[in-house]
């Protein structure tokens, strides 16, 4: 992930803090640490690989750290990481079809026509998820899903020919949850999101904006979601208990 | 009848202070306090030490950097196969030089955290670690 913008157009904020493991990737948000960990140092990475947030988001690091061990450490420097710790900063999250990053979106291939263009027949997608066209007639359209087989509430414009293809993921813009308890999570590192696993818990994630691409931009390992904290430590009003 | 105890301007001062704490404990306003511990930041070099030798420890460890407008001239981050970060006109943050808070520092990323290091250093690149 990277710091996109901010809503309120602030600059990014960044601050070093004690790290409470090793983080040896960059780009991932980080939460306070429990207490397991608060012996150790201020932050743990947050909720990656279908392990779901239990602290509140504190930001997103754009450094990593040295190996942290119990003896050894002979420069705290180390230790550190830094943190842009803006509540309202926006970052830009790659969309990965598996928790493994970088593995490529599931296209999903119309098996019969719609002329209706209400129903992506033949096609797997997730309930409450978003389905845009990643070849035919309907490319550059986005529309929210129904159910898992292809149906959208309101109709792409043109006609769904068979054949066509389709990207189906988690979530919708302004999304923080399914009614069903479906939501986003982040990949093995914590650099990615899962775009197409839902996890049943929530990771202090909010969809604000996407970018989701069709084929003439390869949209299969090419899109993205823009996504902030709706849960941070610094934000006035964190929701974990 | 017990006599009330007598409380001096230390303890009124040390009362007052545990009010304060125990208000900010929970805040009506902003709702409940944020669950874990809130990391504290780091102070940055030791006193006494030389910035220079601190940003090299630095820099050998690929650590982000932070320096202000008088710290940027003194590090050639280009010999430290570092990259100036062109796509925010600053950042804010403590300097990693001067120790000092600045609102118009820049962000130093070492390039083997992007995904084409040595490559694309232009206006509009991106943070991308690898």
């Amino acid at each position: 992930m990277e710091f996109a913008y901010s809503i309120s157009g602030a600059a990014p904020l960044i601050k070093s803090y004690f790290a409470s493991a090793t983080m040896s990737t960059a780009g991932v948000w980080v939460e306070g640490a429990d207490v397991a960990n608060t012996d150790i140092g201020g932050v743990v990475i947050q909720g990656t690989a279908l392990a779901n947030a239990t602290e509140s988001t504190v930001g997103l690091t754009v450094s990593t750290t040295g190996t942290i061990a119990a003896t050894g450490i002979t420069d705290s420097s180390v230790l550190m990481v830094k943190v842009i710790v803006n509540p309202d900063a926006v970052c830009r999250a790659k969309l990965s079809g598996a928790a493994t990053e970088d593995t490529a979106l599931e296209i999903t291939t119309t098996t019969s026509a719609d002329a209706t263009g209400v129903n992506a027949n033949g096609t797997t997608t997730i309930d409450e998820g978003v389905l845009w066209a990643y070849t035919g007639a309907n490319v550059g359209e986005i529309r929210r899903c129904d159910d898992v087989t292809g149906s959208v509430t309101v109709n792409f414009p043109k006609a769904i020919a068979s054949g066509d293809t389709f990207i189906a993921a988690v979530g919708f813009a302004g999304y923080t949850g399914s009614p069903t308890g479906a939501f986003l999570d982040f990949s093995t590192l914590g650099s990615q999101l899962v775009g197409q696993t839902t996890d049943s818990d929530n990771d202090n994630l909010v969809i604000l904006d996407w970018e989701l691409r069709d084929a003439s931009d390869s949209g299969s390992t090419n899109s993205f979601y823009h996504i902030l904290s709706n849960n941070h430590a610094f934000g006035g009003n964190p929701q974990h208990s | 009848m017990s006599a009330s105890p007598l409380i001096g301007p230390a303890e009124s001062l040390r009362a007052a202070r545990s009010l304060v704490l125990a208000k900010r404990a929970y805040n009506r306003m902003r709702g409940r306090k944020p669950s874990g511990m809130l990391p504290i930041e780091y102070p940055g070099r030791n006193v006494g030490k030389p910035a220079g030798s601190h940003i090299d420890e630095l820099a050998s460890q690929r650590m982000t950097l932070v320096l202000c407008w008088a710290c940027q001239p003194k590090f050639s981050h280009k010999r430290h196969h570092y990259y100036k970060d062109q796509k925010f006109p600053f950042v804010r943050g403590k300097c990693d030089g001067c120790r000092k808070h600045s609102e118009r520092a820049k962000i130093y990323l070492h390039e083997s955290f992007l995904t084409d290091p040595g490559g694309r250093t232009t206006s509009g690149q991106i943070w991308t670690p690898a």
